[in-house]
Formats: C-alpha cells, structure tokens, sequence
C-alpha cells in the first residue's frame, strides 16, 4: 500500500467479550474508521457494540509512517476522528470523546543506552567465587516507549535496573539515560524509581513522603504541595495521605510508590514488577496508570515475569535469563507472527461435517463448534458456513503469542541465542 | 544542595523525634529533681558540686548513648531497610544524604541537650537561688559536651557506613571509653619502645580525644575554662568529625546496596 | 559510572586534610592540658569515690594512676621543682585502689625520700608509705630493703634500718644479703654487739663460701676494732702511770699491765708504736678495720664509721 493503514488488532464484542484479530483499516472519506478487513483481506464494517482495540497501526504514505498504540474505539461514541502525529510534530491532538486513544510517534532517539552493561558478584572466603549476575548487556530503549524487560526470577532484572539507578556499580561496561552518564545527579531529576516491594520511612505519611520526596527532587513548596495532591488522587491513595505509612497494606505501598516516582513528572520511568502483589483489579489500575503515563509521552521501562501485562503495554520487550539477553523484538512482530492456522467459531452444528471435509479440527459444545484449520481454507469454510446458515461468532487468527516467543527464548541453549 | 542537606537533616531530626528518643528526658528529669532535692540531706557543704558533676555527667552521657544508638544505624538501617532505593534515585549526591544524616543527629542532640540544660539551671537555681558570673563556666562545659556529641556523632556514622549495628556499638563504645583516657594512652605509647612504639604512638593519636572535652570537674569547682582550651577543642572536634565523615563519605560514596 | 571520581579525591583529601589538623590540634591541646591533667586529682576526694567510678576495674584504674605518678613525677623532675605536691595523693590513691600494685610502693618510696630536685625530699612519709605497702604485701621481702634503703640513706637511722632488713630477712624466700645488709646496719649503728651477733649467726647459717668469708673478716674487724682501743687505753694508762711510753709488750707484761702478748685475729702480734699507738702487722690482710691502721692509710671505704668512738672524740674535742 503507498497510502492508506496498515493495522494489526483485535475487535472485541461488548456483549459476549469474543474477540477477533483483524488487520487492515477502511476509512470514509471524513477520516473516520468504517471498517476493517480479516488477514485474507475480507472486508467487514463495523458493527454496534464493538471496540476496537489495535495493537499496531501504521499509516503509511511515502516514506512517513506513524505507529499508533491503542486505538479504542466505541461504536457508539462515532464519529470518531483518528488523529495523527507526524514525525517531529510536537504534540499529539486528541480527542475529547476518545480518552484512550492517542497516536504515537517514535522518534528513534535512544534514551536509554546500555554498553556492555555488566555485573559480577564475587562470593566466598577469598572472593574466589564469582556470580555473573548479569552479562554485557546491550541494549537501546527509545524515547516515548514502553520497553518491557522480561525474564524469570533471579534473571537479572533488578540487577540492571540497580545498575540504571546508580544503587550499585557495574564491573564493566556503562549506560546512559537522557544521554549523560546514569549516575549524574542531574539525570535523577528527570527520572522516577519505584523499585520492587518498595519500602518507605515508617514513620513518615505518604503526604509527608512526597513532600520530602518533592524537596529533595528540587521542587518548590507551592509545586510540592500541589502535585502531591494530584498525584495521590491520580493512585488513588488521597484518603490515605495523613495515614502513617507503616499501616499501610502492600497494594497501598505499591501505589505510594509509583506516585513518588512520577511526583516530578519525570521523563523516564523506571519500573521493577510493578504488579507484584497486588489484586486483579490493582493490576488493572497500575496497567491503565502505566499506560496513562505513556500516553502523556514518557517513557516506560519495566521488569516484569507476567507476559500477558508485557503483550498489552509495552512496545518492545527484551527478554532476560540467566542474566543474559536472549531476545529483544518488538511485540507487535513478535506476536504477529501467525502460526498458519485460524480458529472459527460458530453457532450452528450443521455446517460440522463441511468444515471437517476442509481439513478443520471441529469440536462441539451443545450449539456452538469450535473449529481450527489451516489459514488457507479459511475462505472456503467461511462460504460453507454461510450456506449452512450458521451464525458467524468469531473468526480468530492462531497467532504465536508472547509467551511462546518467551519460553522458546528461555529454553534456546546460549549458542542458539546468538543467531 | 543546601535545600537538599537541610532536608536530610530535618527528617532525620524527625525520625529520632517520632521514634521517642525524647522520653530519655523524662527519665532525666526525675533523675536531676531527686538529685536536687536529695543532695542537700546526704551531704554537706557540696551540694552544689554533685549537683554539677551529676546533671552535667548525665547530659554527656546520655546524649552519647543516644548518639552512638541511633548513629549506628543511621546509615545501616536504610541500607538493610531499602529506604534509600528511591532516596538515591533522586537528585540526591551520595556524600549530601551522610552529611545530612550527620547534621539532623547532631540537631537532635543539641535539642536534647538543651531542653536538659533548661532542667540542669532550674535544678540549680532551686539549689542555690542565685546565678553568679562563675556559672558561666557552666556554659562552657555544656559547649564542650556539645561537642563530645559532634565528634561520637562522626564516628557512629562512619561505622554504620560499613559495620552491622552490633559491632559499630561495641567499637563506638569501646572508642568513647579508650578515648576518656587518650592522654594516659599517649603517655603509654611515649612509654613504649621498639617496633611497637610507632604503632602504639599512632594509635594514641588517632583515638578521639574525649579528656580535654571534659571540664565537669573542674566547672563544679567554679574554676574557669580558658579561652584557649576552648579554640583548641573546636578546632580538634571539627577536624576529628570532619575526617570520620569523609571516611563515612568515601566508604558510601563506593557501597554497592544491597 | 562508578562512584564520581572527583568526589573521590575531593573527600579523600579533605580525610588528609582533616587528620592532619586534627593531630596538630592535639598536640597543641596536650601542652595545654599538660598542667591541668592532674589537678583534677584534687577534685577527686579519696580512692573510694575512684574505687566505685571504675566499676570493679580497680587494677586497671590502679595501674593507671601509677602512670600519671610516674609522669608526673618525671615532668617535675625534669623541671627540677622543689616541691612534689601531688605525688602523695597520687601515690595513695594508686595502692589505695590497688594495695598489691608493689611496684608502686618500691619506686614511690625513692621519689617520696629523696632530696629535692632528686625527690619529694619525704622520708617520713617514704617511711609510712613502705609500711603501709608491707601490711598489704608481708610476703614481699623487697619492701624491707627498701623501707630499709630510706632509713639508711635519707634518715640516717640506722638502727631502724638494721630492723627493718633484719625483719626482711625473716620473709621466707629473702635473699640470704637481707641479713647481711642487717649486720651492716647495725654496725653502722654502733651496735657492734648486734652487729657480731648477726656476723657469728650469718657465718654459721650461710652455704654461700663468699659470704661467710665476708663474715669472717667483719667478725676480725670487730674484733681489732674492739681490741685496738683497749690496748691504746691500756698504754695511756701505763704512761701516766710511769710518765714513760712503753718500749716493748713485754715491758707492759712485766709490768704488770698485760697478762700476754696480744695478739690480732689473724694470730699476729700487735704492734707496739711509739707514741702510744697500736698497729696490726697486716693490714691488708684485715679488710673493715678503723684502728690499729699505719699511719697514712686511711681505712676501707666499706669500713664500717665507729660512731660510738667518734662521739667520743667529739665529746673529747670540745673539752
């Protein structure tokens, strides 16, 4: 295509919660979004009730290309206009009505730079032993992501973001944040920390925490007292602030702590597990905070070992094991990459024995079959349903998902990871 | 920076405070009132010295104790506690959070000691109903203590930069009694001879110095304290301290937290 | 991205900076305090408050104390002082806290005794300290000798100091010298009867080949010392009696002033010399004698003074 969208995406029903990957975006002539095409190319409008939610959009005219991260959009609140930010166009315009969705452009500037980052432990009587607790890391997070890093437990993780912080020093190697030097006291104000089970000053409140915090990050008392109040409002915590912090439980600690990491609205943000501990619904909000964060344009780097936070939230992801890299990419491409077969569900078991001729792995449950066969046949089952009358309810490509990508990473022996 | 040590410092001063290291004054003033109001029937003629000697002994010491208790851990505690992750990932120098820490200690100290010096004279005034100009020498030893303070302060500092709170109190401990009987240790090394002569003359040097910091005595007996003594005495803790916390400094400046 | 490195130099230097000035400090401080050290001993009313301040480590307090005698006694030493004020209460308080710290008690008594700038110039004191150091420590034999030294040497009674050695000899353990030194004293005493009492009772009881050739030779010297101004008498008496010198023994023999011819403890005969005068044939051969020595030869240094005679002369003298 020389002009038009490119999108990757799911389209998820209201009502029953199924989804369907899509691909492709159809515009009318106002700008607005009409309709989407399956992989093959089969056009669909949309329907009431929907919500778009894409993963990976690209505009595509000449050599300009945007990438937008999340697009949702509610049937019901159309029309509904994309805007788009150019390459190099200051600030992105969004609509009122479409809190979530925001265009995004990388710039392709490196903001954090890891050298050959690495860490060795020496252990014992005669610090004979040595623990490589991280390998040379090379790595580059650019601006305006969300970089996930991921691995199991005791990979390395909040090695290197200890490194990052300056809390400890690396045996070889550096890395810069904002383009100086990661232990430059003048990098630290414009980057937030919220380290993994973060522990404050018991006696301290969270008002009285930030307000600490506040001073110590340079900011001026009437700020303090004013971003604070923001800040604990935004992580839901304003009822807590007078509250001493050693009564306060982990989920509320978690929150305490990304607030003093975004108090002074810093560039970066810096994140080590930031959902451990907490309940689905914490979960939930520190996502869409997370996300929140990306959307007014920092930069998201997180540790975490729940690939399913990774594939919604982040841009790219580096995979860790062993302290060693074993894999960076993209999630979009990661996750794109299909596995060559499709999953049909329908509700009418009438059409079973067609589809079955296809080459379809069909099983049925009361009224509704489900029925995996290979990509290419997805035409012809799909007319076979129609004929059949059977109702359509989800045609889903079986894409490879983050976690495949993960433990095929995690299990590669470290000469397959060099390819 | 400035902004920065005075922030350190106060929450320090508020951390002692919130962990009630205030009550110590309780006990001392029951400790000064049965003094005052005892004295006078166990002995005669020197009242006003046990009076001297015993609130001004109980100032020093447990300020001590409260500088070498709380200084153990003041850089320990938040190493062991993870407190200092997100302190440090601000723009906070390494080197402006030991300074600070030493400086919101020192403040408590000094508070301390002042509220106590407020009970110390009223005790007195009860004792002899009049102030005469020889009780400003009183001032002088209260100067003195002060500066005791400073100088256990660094050292308590420094070891907690490195040391597990158990063994910097022993070592602090152990520094504050072997440093009461600094000169005698240099007169011991001057004594000494052969190889270890140069070992035990170094060390007798690099003791903290707590006997000349040490006029009780001699103000409970209303002989004054000569200005010379007192220039020399400031300049030595301020060197003393100054050089422990740079110790402190450049042993954390290269700590990697655990 | 390790720890700054100018921060580092900078700190370090300061560490530098910060001891040297603080060594510099101290020693301006000590000069200071060098004076002022030890009068807070004044301020300290007795050994017991020190006893309780020192929380049972009274030995270390002790041994403490006895620095600060020693160095202070030095400095006044060396500033060649006349008076040693604080050394009594610095020596109380030392055997006070620890009355078996005998060192104390042996070197103190030499600085109490002796003569100013050497000493406090305090034998008395010396004296009772010793004593005092005795009725700790009964079993230390060496306090004697030096309660006998100030005796001797500083309050020239040398009958106390007699005692004193001989009291040391009875210490199980003494040095056999003890009694020796006791005889000596004795005799320095004029007691030549205590003194031959104590040789006669050394010569028998000691296995020391030396010592009891001492003895015998002291003995021989008493014996002449004894003999000597007897046969003189003797004379005086003849020659006031005949108004002549007598030429010969036999002379006096016949006399009837002698019954026999006297003769010296190496079995020689005196010499009769004109003018009255006795005289051993051998005196090198008879160490410690005062009398019957030729003219011109002035006796042994260890010759023992003959205080009784020598009162007499002085008595004779003055009339």
């Amino acid at each position: 295509m020389q002009q038009g969208y490119d999108a990757i995406g799911r389209l998820s029903q209201m009502a029953s919660g199924a989804t369907t990957y899509v691909s492709g975006l159809s515009f009318n002539a106002a700008g607005q979004p009409q309709g989407f095409s399956y992989g093959n190319g089969v056009a669909a409008t949309f329907g009431y009730n929907q919500r778009l939610q894409l993963e990976s959009l690209r505009y595509v005219n000449g050599s300009q290309h945007l990438l937008v991260a999340d697009l949702s959009l509610d049937k019901q609140a159309l029309p509904a206009q994309l805007t788009r930010r150019h390459l190099g166009a200051p600030t992105p315009v969004a609509h009122p009505s479409l809190p979530r969705f925001c265009v995004k452009s990388l710039s392709g500037m490196p903001i954090i730079e890891m050298n050959g980052l690495s860490k060795t432990y020496t252990a014992g009587f005669w610090r004979k032993k040595e623990k490589f607790a991280l390998q040379p890391l090379s790595l580059s997070v650019e601006e305006g992501e969300v970089f996930g890093f991921l691995g199991p437990n005791g990979a390395g993780k909040t090695t290197t973001l200890k490194l990052l912080m300056g809390l400890i020093f690396p045996t070889a190697g550096s890395a810069t944040i904002l383009g100086r030097d990661c232990g430059d006291p003048a990098v630290k104000a414009q980057i937030g920390f919220l380290p993994e089970q973060p522990y404050f000053y018991d006696h301290l409140t969270a008002g009285e925490l930030l307000d600490y915090y506040g001073q110590l990050s340079g900011m001026a008392a009437a700020d303090r007292a004013r971003r604070a109040a923001e800040i604990l409002e935004r992580v839901g915590l304003a009822s807590a602030r007078d509250l001493a912090l050693r009564k306060f439980s982990k989920g509320m600690l978690q929150r305490v702590g990304i607030a003093q990491a975004i108090l002074h609205d810093p560039k970066v943000v810096f994140l080590d597990e930031p959902m451990s501990g907490l309940d689905p619904i914490g979960r939930r909000e520190v996502r869409d905070l997370m996300q929140l964060l990306n959307d007014e344009g920092k930069t998201i780097f997180f540790s975490t070992h729940i690939l399913s936070d990774a594939e919604a939230l982040c841009d790219r992801v580096a995979i860790l094991h062993q302290g060693e890299l074993r894999g960076v990419g993209s999630v979009a491409d990661l996750t794109s990459r299909s596995r060559g077969q499709v999953e049909v569900i329908w509700q009418g078991a009438s059409a079973v024995e067609a589809v079955r001729a296809l080459g379809g792995d069909c099983r049925a449950t009361g009224e509704t079959v489900r029925a995996l066969l290979p990509e290419d046949k997805l035409d012809a089952a799909l007319d076979a349903l129609r004929r059949s009358g059977a109702r359509l309810t989800a045609v889903n490509p079986v894409r490879s998902t983050l976690e495949d990508y993960f433990v095929e990473r995690v299990s590669a022996s470290p000469q397959e990871v060099a390819s | 920076m400035s902004a920065r040590l005075a922030s350190i410092a106060f929450n320090t001063f508020r951390e002692a405070v919130r962990e009630r290291v205030l009550y110590n004054l309780i006990f001392f003033a029951l400790l000064i009132t049965a003094a005052s109001v005892l004295v006078g029937q166990i002995s005669i003629g020197i009242e006003r010295i046990v009076l001297v000697n015993l609130g001004l002994s109980a100032i020093s010491l447990f300020g001590i104790v409260i500088a070498i208790f709380i200084g153990i851990g003041l850089v320990w505690k938040e190493m062991e506690k993870r407190t200092l992750y997100t302190l440090l990932a601000r723009p906070v120098r390494r080197w402006e959070f030991i300074v600070g820490k030493f400086l919101g200690l020192v403040g408590t100290l000094v508070v301390n000691a002042a509220l106590m010096a407020v009970g110390f004279f009223a005790a007195l005034y009860y004792l002899v109903h009049a102030f005469d100009r020889s009780d400003l020498h009183l001032l002088a030893a209260l100067y003195f203590i002060i500066l005791q303070f400073i100088v256990v302060t660094a050292l308590a500092l420094l070891f907690s930069s490195f040391s597990s709170p158990l063994l910097s109190a022993v070592m602090a401990f152990a520094l504050f009694f072997i440093g009461s009987f600094a000169e005698d240790l240099r007169a011991f090394a001057q004594m000494s001879e052969g190889a270890a002569r140069w070992l035990t003359v170094a060390a007798a040097h690099l003791v903290p110095n707590f006997a000349s910091l040490n006029v009780i005595a001699q103000v409970a007996h209303q002989q004054p304290v000569s200005a010379d003594l007192m220039l020399a005495n400031t300049l030595y803790a301020l060197f003393y301290a100054g050089a422990a916390l740079c110790g402190a400094v450049l042993i954390f400046e290269r700590r990697n937290l655990k | 991205m390790t720890a700054s490195r100018s921060i580092t130099r900078f700190f370090a230097a300061l560490l530098v900076l910060c001891l040297v000035g603080s060594i510099l400090t101290l020693r301006r401080l000590d000069r200071l305090r060098a004076s002022a050290t030890l009068e807070e001993v004044l301020y300290l009313p007795s050994a017991r408050v020190l006893r309780y301040l020192s929380f049972g480590y009274t030995g270390l307090m002790a041994n403490l104390y006895w620095t600060r005698t020693v160095q202070y006694f030095g400095r006044r030493h060396g500033e060649r002082a006349a008076r040693f004020d604080l050394l009594p209460p610095l020596l109380q308080i030392t055997t006070d806290l620890d009355p078996h710290l005998v060192v104390a008690y042996k070197y103190g008594s030499i600085f109490l005794a002796q003569e100013p700038p050497e000493g406090a110039g305090r034998p008395d004191l010396a004296v009772d300290f010793v004593e005092k150091g005795i009725r700790a420590n009964p079993d230390d034999w060496q306090l004697y000798y030096h309660l006998g030294f100030v005796h001797f040497i500083e309050r020239k009674d040398y009958i106390a100091a007699s005692e004193a050695f001989r009291r040391g000899s009875e210490v199980p353990g003494a040095h056999p010298w003890m009694k020796v030194m006791a005889a000596a004293m004795a005799q320095f005493g004029g007691e030549r009867e205590t003194a031959r009492r104590l040789w006669t009772y050394i010569h028998q009881s000691t296995e020391d080949q030396y010592i009891r050739a001492n003895a015998v030779k002291r003995l021989r010297a008493l014996e002449v010392d004894d003999a000597v101004p007897r046969l003189e008498e003797r004379i005086r008496l003849y020659h006031q009696r005949t108004g002549l010198w007598p030429e010969s023994w036999n002379q006096m023999i016949v006399d009837g002033f002698l019954r026999g011819i006297p003769l010296d403890p190496l079995g020689l005969p005196y010499k009769l010399m004109p003018g009255g005068r006795v005289e051993v044939q051998k005196p090198e051969d008879l160490p410690f004698i005062r009398h019957g020595l030729p003219q011109g030869l002035a006796p042994s240094l260890f010759a023992v003074p003959d205080k009784a005679n020598a009162d007499k002369a002085k008595e004779q003298e003055k009339q």
